[in-house]
């Protein structure tokens, strides 16, 4: 019997991969030969190429929601059982699929790219065809050595299930998230060759670099967010990230995205770091395809597990050289071409804080990727694999974040150019003594963690600076006779990327300080207790109330009962669970979080006895949800730092 | 059955693929007031921030009036270029 979903899948991504070499080769004859027919062919073959990831991806998700395990990936990753949201979750809960995830978020923005420049047609030829070389690889695996089609012969009656530890509403959006921010450094990387092939690295493309990045950013921004809390609410160990290689694969271009951000304002402004910025664009897409590279060829749980996956690993391998050799190659052709238009003319002065904040995020991103890639390393010179493991990244990390955390007081307190003395006494005697005070009063309150207190009292001083800046803003306009709201409102309103950006900046210090306190003064305590006995952790008693067993559908349940009073106020009652999945042998946690803004009270069901007695571990992290709303207000104002300004007259 | 689905399918394709590669198009040309607009954009996105700078006390007088006169000067050649022949109605 033909399975039509399948072979309509295997159709798609084999005329997907014809149809990519066919644009490519058609945009190349258009550039070269100068005609516009090659060119509007070779767009027209992006959006067929967007069109067949669509029906493949339409294909997959038919044959896991009418559950075809004759496809094999359905049978790998669904079962019979599984919830709607879980089934469809299943699409990338996998290798094969996360590819065509992948290929298909490729689409969207390849398709919203070659429209959008339109406006530019110099530069829409070459992105579209450096994005149609993006594509051709992602084809070249998915009809290939990770075609999400294959057939599995005969087909079993029921599937396997998708991973218990992906099958939390967190892991929803957090691969879609993660893959946006990926996937979107394409189209940047593709505009910066662009740019290099045409000679064009003016203003136009800074404009045009800037939106692009900042988008994926976004996307990359949540979906490390969304990681760091399926991690913390999923895998029942109390923490959020562990520089574990997937969470670094991540973070890597994340920093080099963010340094671009910053460095970008001095070319604006100066016409200065051109090379560095085209390179910090080409390094930020390499890294999302090393990252990917890391994470699906298997090398870094083992470096034998290479040779489990060796085409993969290898064709990425390959991609990656290609890539980086390819982009510096012009580059370094372009390199003339690109020198800096001014210079820096002293050493106070926002350019040079831009710029150590430029070397302090590349610094950032070099500490991981060889931290990451550090038991590799290790087991290919000297056949031993050594994992550095956490306190080789966070003590290399906390002094690096500590000098971002000032910079990013720094830089907006200085003017371009130049600043004399008494401006620097005037713009920083507020932050600095915001900084020293707080410095001092945790001292005082008995605060003895010498990170903690460096961490607090940098993100005091920022706190300053954005409290002083708005608040000096406000105050001009309330002069002009505006109302304190309105002022405030069009202050930020007629300055969205200034404003956007502080809001960004207020939302990583509040990052930080969750961080850092819940990094700190994180206290726990575990007892094995009988029904009815109670036991304290810091300001909380605990009162455990017995064991309850019930049944999912393939899952065993087994739930403690706990009672929770912070001194004579009771809090309410708690049930932390612990799941065993039955075909696939896996027991899972199912932590019960007790969450505000001063900290969240973590409960873990960690083993029970036959008797009713029950061990519960129990964790205190002060200020975690800052991290949260941090990460939500750094978002959202990186959203708003993009939203079209009104348009302003010449002069 | 299905191969014949498939077959007429990458014709469909083809065809909207080809089509255009045998018309005469002309050739998009990039038209240079782009990056002066892009240029006329960033001058007075500049001249405006340098304002603000100077209004929330980032700046002494002279040097707020000297980069004001460069940034002017800037501004003031983009938009003379952008209004000269060819000028966009």
């Amino acid at each position: 019997m033909v399975n039509l979903v399948g072979e309509v899948g295997r159709f798609a991504l084999l005329a997907g991969l014809v149809v990519a070499l066919y644009g490519i080769a058609a945009t190349a004859l258009g550039l070269t030969r100068r005609h516009g027919g090659y060119l509007a062919s070779g767009r027209r073959a992006v959006t067929v190429w967007a069109l067949l990831m669509a029906l493949a991806s339409a294909a997959l998700m038919t044959a896991f929601l009418s559950r075809d395990f004759s496809v094999r990936f359905v049978a790998m990753a669904s079962e019979s059982t599984q919830p709607l949201l879980q089934t469809i979750m299943a699409f990338w809960g996998g290798h094969d699929g996360a590819l065509l995830l992948w290929a298909l978020i490729l689409a969207g923005y390849m398709v919203t790219a070659v429209w959008s420049l339109r406006f530019h047609p110099d530069l829409q030829g070459p992105a579209a065809a450096t994005l149609l070389v993006v594509a051709v690889f992602f084809s070249i695996l998915l009809a290939g050595a990770s075609n999400p089609f294959v057939p599995l012969i005969p087909p079993p009656p029921d599937g396997q299930g998708l991973n218990p530890l992906l099958r939390n509403p967190w892991m929803s959006v957090h691969p879609p998230m993660l893959y946006l921010g990926f996937v979107g450094m394409s189209v940047p990387f593709a505009l910066a060759v662009a740019a290099l092939i045409t000679g064009r690295l003016d203003d136009t493309w800074v404009l045009l670099s800037r939106r692009w990045v900042i988008v994926p950013w976004i996307f990359l921004t949540l979906g490390l967010l969304l990681g760091a809390k399926w991690s913390y609410v999923v895998l029942g160990w109390g923490g959020y990230w562990a520089w574990d290689p997937v969470e670094n694969a991540a973070f890597m271009p994340w920093l080099t995205a963010t340094a671009f951000l910053h460095s970008i304002q001095i070319q604006e402004r100066r016409g200065m770091l051109v090379p560095w910025n085209v390179a910090l664009v080409l390094l930020t897409f390499g890294l999302t395809i090393f990252g990917t590279f890391l994470v699906r060829s298997g090398v870094l749980s083992s470096v034998n597990a290479f040779a489990e996956a060796p085409l993969i690993g290898y064709l990425f391998l390959s991609f990656l050289s290609v890539l980086l050799l390819v982009s510096f190659g012009l580059l370094a052709w372009r390199w003339e071409a690109l020198k800096s238009r001014g210079a820096v003319e002293t050493i106070i002065s926002r350019e040079t804080a831009f710029l150590a904040n430029n070397l302090l995020f590349v610094a950032a991103a070099v500490v991981v990727l060889l931290g990451t890639m550090f038991p590799v390393l290790t087991e290919a010179f000297r056949g031993v694999k050594i994992n550095v493991g956490p306190p080789y990244f966070n003590t290399v990390m906390v002094p690096i974040s500590v000098g971002i955390l000032l910079l990013m007081g720094i830089g907006p307190l200085l003017p371009w150019r130049q600043a004399t003395p008494e401006q620097l006494v005037r713009n920083f005697t507020l932050p600095a003594a915001a900084a020293v005070l707080g410095a001092l009063v945790l001292g005082l309150l008995g605060v003895r963690h010498l990170g903690a207190v460096l961490v607090y009292a940098a993100a005091l001083f920022v706190l300053g600076t954005i409290v002083q800046e708005t608040a000096r803003g406000t105050r001009v306009r309330i002069r002009r006779g505006e109302i304190a709201p309105l002022a405030l409102a069009r202050l930020f309103g007629r300055n969205r990327r200034r404003y956007g950006g502080y809001a960004v900046h207020l939302g990583v210090l509040l990052m930080l300080v969750g961080i850092a306190a819940s990094s700190a003064f994180a206290t726990q305590a575990g007892a094995t207790l009988r029904p009815g006995e109670r036991f304290s952790v810091g300001r909380y008693t605990l009162e455990y109330g017995g064991l309850r067993h019930s049944e999912l559908p393939g899952i065993d349940v087994t739930e403690a009962s706990v009672r929770v009073w912070a001194g004579a106020r009771f809090l309410g009652s708690y049930a932390p669970q612990r799941y065993f999945y039955r075909a696939q042998e896996q027991p899972m946690h199912h932590v019960a979080i007790r969450s505000s803004l001063r900290e969240d009270l973590y409960l873990i069901l960690s083993e029970w006895t036959q008797d009713g007695r029950g061990t519960i571990r129990v964790l205190v992290h002060p200020l975690v949800s800052w991290l949260w709303i941090g990460g939500v207000v750094a978002v959202l104002g990186a959203a708003f730092a993009i939203l079209p300004e009104r348009q302003r007259r010449a002069p | 059955m299905i191969e014949v689905l498939f077959f007429t399918v990458a014709v469909l394709i083809a065809a909207y693929l080809l089509a255009p590669a045998f018309q005469s198009l002309q050739l998009p040309e990039a038209d240079p007031r782009d990056a002066l607009e892009a240029a006329g954009d960033a001058a007075l996105r500049a001249l405006h921030d340098l304002d603000l700078d100077w209004q929330t006390g980032k700046l002494s007088e002279s040097d707020y009036r000297a980069a004001r006169a460069l940034l002017e000067a800037e501004a003031s050649e983009v938009f003379r270029q952008l209004a000269g022949p060819g000028a966009r109605q």
